[in-house]
């Protein structure tokens, strides 16, 4: 990825791509976005893994519930974290990648909840006591070019198939309700982003290039646009002298994406049961790097032990339905995490000693034989 | 200090003594680990800190009986799609560095190679080339080690004639276009038969040179149009090696696709 290219490269690919030639080695037009294909996995973490043309990222999700900041008692949380560590070994330098880290994971913030296609108001369960906090995970897998759009949609895939469960609020607890189905998250509206990269002109305008048709460009400017014509965010990166009747036509052409782009993700939503992931790790292996295999018979036995022991993690997880829907509550039990009341004796200001220690012990040994029969929760607050 | 150098899949044995720190960042190592003898999963760095037995009691004599032992992996070669230079092999490498006696080459391989200024045919210190930065050059591997780096020359001892003239063999490229293939693709573009580029060549002219590195350059003077359409052939053979009746509906299939007269 950081590699540069020869001069014989850039030349070509400057001659071609400018106004008088429009060739592209695929044979695409210069507003043709590549094929899009999407992979679903389990509907609790919204396991998305989507491929643009050659990109291909891998986006999933995990909550819990947290106490409310005290100025804002209604607001959930939403986190957006990314990984790139498939690229770690070709770089020794990661400023390069943490500045791009980073930009990513504020543009995702901004996008998502300026323009309100997310509610931190929905994910309130009891005001000021408990409240959601989801953190969506996304890691790349491999990259031929073209980061914003691929990250983007993989999350807008993740947060339509994520799914959490009901809930009831109470004074000291909090109760899931088994026997109802679970819930998808309200997505208002979805943001598609469109990049066009230039070429040291106005003129030369590209849409989703290739690993090295994006090397010999020098500045990008992508718009967030909705179905119904909404932007939704601008973001630039390079210098550039641009006129205002050449932008107009940019936005024209970013409406008319936008909403091709929406059926294909729409599409994709309708059908996801036919696009399931059955074996974890076969799927990976096959969506992942162009690093053909030589002719060896060694290299097969190896994937296939390989793939074995990968099985025997994912089985315990992922097999078992009952324990997909009482994750929450199962991974808490095993910690025996006490009660909140001692948890802000300990950890307020005051510090009781004393007697009043073993009065709150008895209690809890009463309260605990009460409690076995209905399965309540309580939990820490890591938040504030 | 001391450095090892080992292969993928390997196990370090006869460790004398115990160990009792093991660096390991990027996860190299697999779980069959003990005190003798431990298995490398992939390429990386370990360090690991032995601990001998104490014949004296003061501090000083335990700082000093500390030693370090660096170990660097390298890929397996057959399994994967990644270069391991040979001497005597015919490469396409891209200047990254210039200094004053020699150039940097990136060939595509663990580290990168060294050219001499003076490695051209009746080439002498007041008469050299003066190549430039990111530029290609066709050249052959003088020696390499194991795990050194590789020397490279443009010096061909078939072929007499010197840099000055733009007939020589190896030396720096001008135009047309790079690609990177598997092993699988290199080696059938090398045979004598090859049944894809004959067909090609009867549509039009082309100059190509392939490189044992991965990199194929590809060249045609008089249109644009068909260096696309080659580049699309070379790069789509990959599936049709070995079937001919194949190599005729790839090319009627690539012409559909582009719309190319």
């Amino acid at each position: 990825m950081f590699q540069e290219l020869s001069v014989n490269e850039t030349a070509f690919l400057k001659d071609t791509l400018s106004a008088d030639i429009d060739l592209r080695l695929d044979g695409r037009n210069k507003f043709e976005f590549r094929d899009i294909e999407v992979k679903y996995g389990n509907s609790t973490n919204g396991l998305v893994v989507l491929s643009l043309g050659k990109t291909q990222v891998m986006a999933a999700s995990s909550k819990r519930i947290v106490q409310p900041q005290k100025n804002k008692d209604s607001d959930g949380f939403y986190r957006f974290n990314i990984d790139f560590k498939h690229l770690q070994h070709f770089n020794d330098n990661m400023d390069v990648l943490q500045e791009a880290r980073l930009e990513l994971m504020r543009l995702l913030d901004k996008v998502f909840i300026t323009s309100r296609a997310i509610d931190t108001t929905s994910l309130c369960i009891s005001k000021g006591k408990y409240v959601w906090a989801i953190t969506l995970e996304i890691s790349l897998i491999n990259y031929d070019g073209n980061l914003i759009d691929a990250v983007f949609l993989a999350a807008l895939q993740c947060l339509k198939t994520l799914k959490l469960p009901q809930v009831r609020g109470k004074e000291d607890s909090v109760k899931i309700l088994e026997d109802k189905p679970w819930k998808n998250i309200n997505v208002h509206h979805m943001p598609i982003p469109i990049t066009f990269y230039f070429i040291d002109n106005e003129n030369n305008v590209i849409l989703d290039p290739d690993l090295k048709e994006e090397k010999v460009t020098t500045s990008r400017n992508t718009i967030f646009i909705n179905v119904f014509g909404d932007i939704c965010g601008i973001h630039t990166q390079g210098v550039l002298s641009l006129s205002f009747p050449t932008y107009q036509e940019c936005l024209s052409i970013a409406e008319k994406k936008a909403k091709a782009i929406t059926l294909i993700m729409r599409e994709k939503l309708k059908h996801s049961e036919d696009y399931m992931i059955d074996n974890l790790a076969l799927d990976l292996g096959e969506l992942a790097i162009d690093d053909g295999e030589g002719d060896a018979e060694d290299a097969t036995k190896q994937k296939k032990e390989f793939v074995k022991t990968i099985k025997k993690s994912i089985k315990k997880d992922f097999d078992n339905e009952q324990l997909d829907d009482q994750l929450v509550v199962d991974a808490l039990k095993r910690k025996k995490v006490p009660k909140l009341s001692e948890d802000s004796s300990k950890r307020g200001t005051y510090q009781v000693k004393g007697k009043r220690q073993f009065k709150a012990k008895e209690k809890n040994i009463e309260d605990e034989e009460d409690d076995e029969e209905e399965e309540t929760v309580q939990m820490k607050s890591e938040f504030n | 200090m001391e450095s090892v150098n080992m292969l993928a899949g390997e196990t370090l044995k006869k460790l004398d003594t115990t160990t009792t720190k093991i660096n390991d960042p990027s996860h190299i190592l697999n779980y069959n680990i003990t005190k003798e003898s431990f298995e490398v999963s992939t390429t990386g760095k370990v360090s690991i800190v032995k601990k001998k037995q104490e014949e004296g009691k003061g501090k000083k004599d335990k700082r000093k009986l500390k030693e370090k032992v660096h170990i660097d992996v390298f890929p397996d070669q057959a399994l994967s799609n990644y270069y391991f230079p040979k001497s005597g092999d015919l490469v396409l490498g891209r200047i990254t560095n210039k200094f004053a006696f020699s150039y940097e080459v990136d060939i595509g391989a663990y580290s990168t190679a060294t050219l001499d200024a003076l490695e051209f045919d009746g080439a002498t210190k007041k008469n050299k080339p003066n190549l430039e930065v990111n530029s290609l050059i066709y050249c052959r591997i003088l020696s390499t080690d194991r795990f050194s780096r590789p020397t490279l020359s443009c010096i061909s001892p078939i072929h007499k004639k010197s840099w000055t003239s733009g007939e020589s063999y190896f030396g720096p490229i001008k135009g047309g276009f790079l690609l990177e293939c598997s092993k699988k693709l290199i080696s059938y573009l090398q045979s004598k038969k090859c049944y894809l580029l004959a067909t090609l060549g009867q549509l039009f002219e082309f100059e190509i040179i392939v490189g044992f590195n991965g990199r194929v350059w590809v060249n045609s003077k008089k249109s644009v149009q068909n260096l696309v359409y080659l580049i699309n052939c070379i790069k789509k053979g990959d599936e049709y090696i070995g079937e001919d009746s194949k190599v005729d509906q790839l090319v009627k299939s690539v012409k559909s696709s582009l719309t190319i007269s």
